[in-house]
């Protein structure tokens, strides 16, 4: 399995060693991505809003709508079509460990007032559980979706503070992100998915 | 000895405008009042045909005005389940001129009723909109949360509105007796429940839908000085009558007083105009070949056929998408064959049909077990018509809560 854009196959030679996925080399596939919190609810909630979320402009619209238009976004970001690809072509185990929330560092940013209205919603007290519920639904039957760790989150909203601080990019060079970046979480956070990871394989896949 | 008929062209009469001319090819059928330009804002709204209008004019490059939108990213069909991309708003079905009368009203004042929020198996619907929300939303107070941000993008649209473009579809309406409330559905087909001592029905007259129309078109000009109308009337028959008159009888009343409405008020104004879609569609040298096999649906066909007249004055932008834009070759068609098919890219979306579920129950299966024991002095349904009414309630129920839109386009 490869990609056609030149891009992601130089990403798949950096990551995996090859410019494509073979299936019968892994034993399990593991997709990192989803953009849960850039692409979903923030992008939505630009134009949308619902009465939970309380945002003002923007059209409101039902939660059957808000979760349908997550849905959608998770399955057309480029993870969700890699899981597809890979649910289609083997019976092997796929996991998703969806990009972490934003962390509260948002807030120095203008998208902040955003989330910020999210973090005062009614919505706030369930959101990280309706990141996680939307995205099973979207990979239902194909992907076993990894829920971010609770000691993770902040206000059920946010990706506490302490794992974005720091944070570098794994690039061809390593890259020390901007102090103000909300959406790469350092090294213990990348420890505390992986631990996360390993607890949820050694489990029998839930489908 | 000349007479005005001497020198009337051929259109005029009807055996060489319509006895000896196939109903693709009637000629220089209409014209228009004013022109439309392409960037002239375009309102659409009105009973389920208007859907096709819309359609066709956003196919053929025409701006429609959108108040209410979803991503673009998002299925069509998605969207279009829960109200959007059908019409410039999500209003749903405009069946009556009351209807258009009191959502205007409604957008001007930023009015919501509370008794205007049906229920069904606790979910909670938009009466004056019911099929907007498929499974209703999670209270009454968040309907009406939902209908005063409608109003809002309603009124917003209406400000900046060029041309309106409306399908007249039906006279008859359940009212809700205390308020005089329209709305496009009788309570309980879709949520609500139908109380007879809050609910009656209406059948306007003339008077009422020429009144109407006309305060419509005074508030509208209010709003926006300059605006436009084109008026078209339904080709659809009604679904069901709850009049004492036969369904045919109902619907050349519903039909007739609309298409009056729309000369008076096209002969009365300047910047009214009237396209003849109904005409097209029922024309007696169609014999019926725009409606499919159920005699009320308007086939893909039928719709372009209605188009093309449109855009004979109304000339298409150079479009992209052919397979809307293209209509297929016109001409008699030789050797009988099927019809074409009912129009399925662009079904649309229609309450009133719904009735039909109805119909079919009380025409197949209640209505004959009752006439059966009638026939024989029997008080009891048959057993075997007992199991045939049991289901065609399921069949019924089915209908209603899938609410397919492929039945027909209504009023």
């Amino acid at each position: 399995m490869t990609s056609d854009e030149p891009k992601t196959r130089k990403s798949l030679r950096f990551t995996g060693g090859t410019p494509f996925i073979s299936l019968d080399a892994y034993d399990v596939f593991c997709v990192v991505g989803c953009r849960t919190s850039v692409n979903a609810a923030n992008l939505i909630a630009q134009d949308y809003s619902s009465v939970r979320l309380g945002l003002p402009g923007g059209q409101l619209v039902s939660q059957e709508l808000m979760d349908i238009l997550l849905i959608d976004r998770f399955r057309k970001t480029i993870a969700g079509t890699l899981i597809d690809l890979l649910a289609q072509s083997t019976d092997k185990p796929i996991y998703l460990i969806p990009d972490p929330l934003w962390s509260t560092k948002v807030f120095e940013e203008p998208r902040g007032v955003i989330m910020g209205a999210i973090a005062k919603s009614t919505h706030a007290a369930d959101y990280a559980d309706w990141v996680y519920r939307c995205l099973q639904s979207a990979f239902a039957g194909k992907a076993t979706v990894m829920r971010q760790p609770a000691d993770t989150i902040e206000n059920n909203v946010f990706t506490a503070q302490t794992y974005s601080q720091n944070s570098i990019g794994l690039g061809r060079r390593v890259v020390e992100h901007p102090e103000t970046d909300f959406v790469h979480m350092n090294g213990a956070y990348g420890a505390r998915i992986l631990e996360e990871f390993f607890a949820t394989v050694d489990k029998p896949a839930a489908l | 000895m000349s007479t005005p008929y001497s020198s009337l062209p051929p259109r005029n009469y009807w055996r060489s405008g319509v006895a000896e001319v196939h109903a693709t090819q009637l000629a220089d059928f209409y014209k228009k009042k004013f022109p439309i330009a392409f960037d002239d804002k375009i309102v659409t709204a009105g009973s389920c045909f208007a859907q096709h209008v819309a359609n066709n004019l956003k196919k053929n490059g025409y701006n429609i005005l959108v108040a209410e939108n979803l991503p673009q990213w998002l299925d069509e069909d998605v969207a279009k389940q829960h109200g959007y991309g059908i019409y410039s708003a999500r209003y749903g079905n405009i069946y009556t001129a009351r209807q258009l009368l009191q959502l205007l009203r409604d957008s001007r004042t930023g009015t919501v009723r509370p008794e205007d929020v049906w229920e069904k198996n606790g979910r909670f619907y938009d009466a004056l909109r019911p099929s907007v929300e498929p499974i209703g939303l999670e209270s009454a107070d968040e309907v009406l949360a939902h209908r005063k941000n409608h109003l809002e993008k309603v009124a917003q649209m209406f400000a900046d509105v060029d041309v309106f473009v409306f399908t007249l579809g039906l006279t008859e309406a359940w009212q809700r007796l205390d308020s005089g409330t329209i709305y496009p559905t009788c309570p309980g087909v879709i949520a609500g429940r139908f109380d007879p001592d809050v609910f009656g029905f209406v059948n306007f007259n003339v008077f009422d839908v020429y009144n109407d129309m006309v305060e419509a078109r005074k508030l509208l000009l209010e709003i926006k000085p300059g605006l436009r109308f084109i008026l078209t009337v339904s080709p659809v028959p009604l679904t069901a009558t709850a009049s004492d008159d036969h369904v045919l009888v109902a619907t050349t009343r519903s039909k007739s007083i609309l298409r009056s409405v729309c000369a008076m008020l096209a002969d009365e104004f300047d910047d009214v105009d009237y396209f003849p879609s109904y005409e097209i569609i029922t024309a007696p040298n169609a014999r019926s070949f725009f409606y499919d096999t159920n005699l009320r649906s308007v086939t893909s066909f039928g719709v372009e056929t209605v188009m093309r007249a449109f855009f004979s004055e109304h000339p298409a932008k150079a479009v992209t998408d052919t397979s809307a834009a293209t209509a297929p070759a016109l001409g008699p068609r030789r050797g009988g064959g099927r019809r074409p098919p009912v129009a399925s890219k662009d079904d649309v979306v229609c309450e009133e049909a719904l009735l039909e579920a109805f119909g079919q129950l009380a025409s197949v299966s209640v209505l004959s077990a009752i006439r059966t024991s009638r026939q024989f002095g029997l008080r009891w349904i048959p057993k075997s018509s007992r199991a045939t009414a049991r289901i065609s309630v399921f069949l019924a129920r089915s209908a209603i809560f899938f609410r397919q839109p492929s039945f027909a386009t209504d009023g």
